[in-house]
């Protein structure tokens, strides 16, 4: 067991030293005195200290002692004791430079309390007085403060829901002496009793802020129960199972309801209805939403955490399930626009592409014996053909041989069977071959011409994922045309932001 | 021949030659007793009652509680009496108890020589007089001063000691009994002596109680323990002042944001926390709840301005405490709305029993406040903050007590207070005709006039007129407004007051059996 320990009972009592403080006695001279009030149970060493070590030294009167004497469970106050109660707060920042507290949400929690111990505390507080009318003025100024009881606190703790109890007064020895006095004179006591009920609790758990950020509501019919019936006593409760089918629909809520449209390292917000403009995913433009733009902190302020610009996480769900992964920052001049370093160890793998045409699905596939063995998932680049020239990149005039293995993703046609064997020059091999592609193929330089490795009419039904090198932006071959891969838009629940 | 009888009638010459030996033995062999004479005990004319009367003398005969039959605030002979004095010496043990260690066996039984008392003290001892052995003198005490610490009793009981009496059946010595003495109120006039050394000279700055008492450092131990106290619970309720709370719309729950970008920001309604950055909007009210949260102060920690009235253009969203509600309560303005909205009421108090501590059983207690009675004049003036001598249309004319009211703020002053209040200036009225009129100066307070929010030892002068300056006292406002920098008086905000003349007043505070008891003959 590890140790614990918050000075919990020590807290009430200097409470209850507290509520006896600063009374005063009147003298007779008009002179008010004030009346310490210590724990009456100390130390032989300590109180020779107070004393000086010195049986010369002279006690003062008067004097308060407050002092325990009996701690007892309060069986009748004892509640569920698997009870965790939680509060959820969300501190103000904090100014690095200044040190103090400014406007802004700083760090949230959720606190998790467990029921603590009720007891029952006893104290007594004796009054010892030089006279009767001393004794009388203590009381008065004392008494008068219990209505029945007197509130009595051991912190100003937001989250400490045991820190307010109660003083009851609930018996007065008006003197320790007897009459009538006889021989000696002893000391003159009077005792006050009093009875707080208290809480003992163990320590609380300091979380991150636990709030509910997304809540998926399956809807299924035909439930069915095993049978787990037994002759003369029924269903068996723990044995039964109950199984569901004919899954219907699911419905994913999340804080806000937004979703959101990615473009390449931004993203932007939309409420559940808004469109964006263009409406399906460019290269370029950016496409900007229909309406008013949304701010970023709206979001922020309710999902649990604080907002760190460049650490905290957007996760996109892929069709696949997978996940990719970005840091964000706040655009600073838009703060409705997210800027992302997207994480490239989670994008989806890309695909590999022998020089023979073979997808890495295909038993065929031979990476090694690829011009680019060790990257076939990748491009170099996405031209136009139609106006890139391979031996001039720069167009300096300066002729150029492309490294063996460099390939290009196309965005337009080039050559024709049409075309006999005169092409375009730039396109064509150093001992023959005419360079006819279409657009979306992906072609590869072998050294001495230019192969179509990637015919995009052949996979109108395949996903193809591909890297361009030259931007790192990775693209997807959906059977139609190549998209960033995961640029778009991303409903309800397919996205998820962790400050 | 007469018989042969030891003892006669009157103390002839064998009584006075076994005295004189009996004296040379206490010369001889006895140890000095220092012998504080206890004078007698009397209440201040101005306290007396029936039951604790004031004596025309202050003597030993005098009783000062004649309900309870006890003497309370000793007064002693500030001349210290040398006598001599046998006792048996015993060894102590200490007894630690709930108020610290005492000395189990603290009794002494002392015999002194009776004639010899009489002759040096001037009278028989009784109980109540205190004496010092010199010779239990502690050199050797834990404590910081280079004195040595005095031993000091007090008689408790007095008789004739059996061994005492002679042949001549006359006794010769008289038994004291001596108990510890403690520091209490009846040895404060001992207590509050200069403390001496061995020597008998005095020890600088430093009293009995200083030097010998524990009371100091009870107080200190006592003091640390409060403020601990306060450390874990400065006030009531619940400290929520470092969280922070999100404005949210009412009907979506969405977070409500503002920006100086936004295009439906009205000119006339722009907050004042407005930013050209993105910024949330200033919540309707604190996002947490419980007990006791309210302190005054706005959520987040934004800005507020404090005082007795509102500002004079205030804008959306500012927040302000009014000092004169009690207790202080914040308000918020809305700028749609165009007033200023009560946000919370700072209920939550020191829970340390002070001076100043003010929720509703303890304002009962600590009401410095004044009744004024028996108005001689009034006018009323209009003033501007910070004035401070004040041009009435009352005749000239003087009065003990002068009051400034506006609204619930209230400005008392004593003329025996402050002498200067009062003078005269010529008033030239629209008719021009010329009058010799009231004019108030309000006086310079210094610091000693200043309520006294200390609590130990110190003279009870209540000062009612006094509030403390700053802080969150001034609830009441039925007090003096301190300028902070040289103790002027001033009017505290520019409006409309009376100025009242009172011939009497009388302490609002008062004790439940003497309040409104008849005050003339019937």
């Amino acid at each position: 067991m590890q140790f614990f320990y918050d000075g919990q009972i020590r807290r009430y009592i200097t409470q209850v030293v507290r509520v006896f403080s600063n009374f005063v006695v009147k003298y007779g001279d008009g002179t008010l005195h004030r009346i310490p009030v210590m724990y009456g149970d100390p130390d032989r060493q300590v109180a020779s200290i107070i004393r000086q070590n010195s049986e010369n030294k002279v006690n003062s009167v008067p004097r308060i002692a407050v002092y325990i004497t009996s701690l007892a469970l309060a069986r009748d106050r004892v509640s569920d004791q698997s009870f965790v109660g939680k509060v959820h707060i969300r501190e103000r920042g904090i100014d690095p430079t200044t040190g103090i507290y400014n406007h802004d949400q700083g760090k949230n929690y959720t606190i998790e309390r467990l029921m603590p111990t009720p007891f029952d505390l006893t104290f007594k507080v004796d009054i010892w007085s030089s006279s009767t009318e001393q004794k009388l003025q203590i009381l008065e100024q004392i008494l008068v403060l219990f209505n029945p009881s007197l509130e009595l606190q051991t912190t100003d703790n937001y989250i400490d829901w045991t820190s307010l109890s109660v003083l009851d007064l609930t018996d007065i020895n008006w003197s320790s002496r007897q009459v009538p006095v006889g021989t000696d004179t002893p000391n003159e006591v009077a005792t006050l009793t009093l009875k707080t009920p208290i809480w003992i609790n163990p320590p609380v758990k300091v979380k991150h802020l636990g709030v509910i950020t997304k809540i998926i509501t399956g809807i299924n019919g035909n439930t069915a129960t095993s049978g787990t019936y037994i002759e003369g006593l029924g269903i068996d409760p723990i044995a039964e199972t109950t199984s569901m089918s004919d899954f219907i629909d699911v419905v994913v809520t999340t804080i806000k309801n937004y979703k959101i449209e990615v473009y390449a390292s931004t993203v932007i917000l939309l409420e559940a209805g808004a469109t964006t403009d263009p409406r399906e995913p460019t290269i370029d433009p950016a496409p900007a939403k229909v309406g008013g733009s949304i701010d970023w902190v709206n979001v922020f302020d309710v999902y649990p955490g604080k907002y760190i610009a460049g650490s905290s996480r957007i996760y996109l769900t892929q069709p696949d399930g997978s996940q990719i992964v970005g840091f964000i920052a706040v655009d600073p001049v838009d703060s409705s626009i997210l800027r992302v370093n997207w994480n490239p160890d989670t994008l989806v793998s890309n695909t590999g592409i022998d020089s023979q045409g073979h997808l890495d699905n295909n038993p065929s596939y031979n990476a090694s014996s690829s011009y680019r063995p060790n990257s076939t998932g990748t491009i170099d680049a996405i031209i136009n053909p139609q106006t890139y020239n391979p031996l001039d990149p720069t167009n300096q005039g300066t002729v150029t041989t492309p490294s063996v293995g460099t390939r290009f993703l196309l965005v337009e046609d080039i050559g024709s069977s049409l075309n006999g064997t005169d092409g375009a020059e730039a396109w064509e091999g150093t001992t023959s071959g005419e360079l006819i592609a279409k657009a979306n193929d992906i072609i590869e330089w072998t050294g001495s011409q230019w192969n179509v490795i990637f015919s995009a009419s052949q996979y109108p039904d395949t996903m193809v994922w591909q890297t361009n090198i030259y931007t790192g932006v990775q693209y997807l071959w959906n059977g139609v045309s190549w998209n960033k891969s995961f640029d778009g838009i991303y409903k309800i629940g397919q996205w998820r932001i962790e400050l | 021949m007469p018989r042969l009888s030891l003892y006669k009638p009157e103390k002839g010459n064998d009584y006075k030659f076994i005295d004189r030996q009996a004296s040379e033995m206490f010369q001889a062999g006895g140890t000095d007793v220092y012998l504080h004479k206890y004078i007698g005990v009397n209440t201040p004319l101005e306290n007396a009652t029936a039951d604790q009367p004031h004596y025309a003398n202050t003597a030993v005969t005098n009783i000062q509680d004649l309900l309870f039959l006890e003497n309370r605030d000793g007064t002693y002979d500030t001349q210290v009496y040398r006598i001599r004095g046998l006792y048996n010496v015993q060894n102590i043990d200490f007894n630690l108890s709930q108020f610290g260690l005492f000395i189990d066996n603290d009794t002494l039984y002392m015999t002194v020589h009776i004639n010899d008392f009489i002759k040096y003290i001037g009278r028989k001892p009784i109980s109540g007089d205190v004496v010092e052995l010199p010779h239990l003198r502690d050199d050797f005490a834990l404590n910081d001063f280079d004195f040595s610490l005095p031993r000091y009793y007090v008689i408790e009981d007095v008789g004739r000691a059996s061994e005492g009496f002679s042949v001549t059946w006359f006794p010769h010595l008289y038994r004291l009994k001596l108990k510890r003495v403690t520091d209490n109120q009846k040895f404060a006039s001992l207590f509050n002596e200069q403390a001496k050394d061995a020597n008998g000279d005095p020890v600088p700055n430093t009293t009995l109680r200083d030097l010998l008492s524990t009371y100091n450092q009870e107080l200190s131990i006592n003091d640390q323990i409060v403020a601990q106290a306060e450390a874990d619970a400065p006030a009531s309720g619940y400290e929520t002042r470092q969280f922070y709370t999100l404005a949210v719309d009412p009907n979506t729950g969405k977070p409500l944001l503002q920006t100086a970008d936004e295009t439906d920001v009205l000119a006339s309604n722009v907050s004042s926390k407005l930013t050209s950055a993105a910024v949330n909007a200033v919540p309707q009210r604190s996002g947490y709840t419980g007990y006791l949260l309210g302190d005054g102060f706005p959520v987040n920690g934004y800005e507020f301005g404090f005082g007795i009235q509102f500002p004079a253009n205030p804008q959306a969203d500012d927040f302000f405490l009014r000092t004169d509600f009690l207790p202080n309560r914040l308000f918020k303005f809305d700028g749609k709305a165009n007033a200023w909205i009560a946000m919370e009421d700072s209920v939550r108090m020191n829970m340390t029993n002070n001076d100043t501590r003010s929720t509703l059983k303890t304002g009962f207690i600590n009401n410095t406040n004044w009744t004024y009675n028996d108005q001689i004049a009034s006018d009323v003036v209009s003033l501007h903050v910070n004035s401070y001598v004040i041009n009435t249309k009352i005749p000239y004319t003087t009065a003990p007590y002068v009051v400034f009211k506006s609204d619930i703020t209230i400005l008392g002053y004593s003329l025996a207070e402050f002498p200067n209040l009062f003078s005269s200036y010529t008033y030239v009225s629209p008719a021009g005709i010329t009058s010799n009129c009231l004019r108030v100066t309000l006086p310079v307070m210094t610091s000693s006039q200043v309520a006294d929010g200390g609590m130990a030892s110190q003279p009870y002068n209540p000062t009612p007129d006094t509030i403390e300056d700053g802080g969150n006292a001034g609830t009441a406002m039925q007090g003096q407004i301190l300028d902070d920098s040289s103790g002027q008086q001033v009017i505290p905000f520019t409006g409309t007051w009376t100025v009242i003349l009172y011939n009497t007043r009388e302490s609002e505070r008062q004790s439940i059996s003497k309040a409104l008891r008849p005050k003339a003959d019937f």
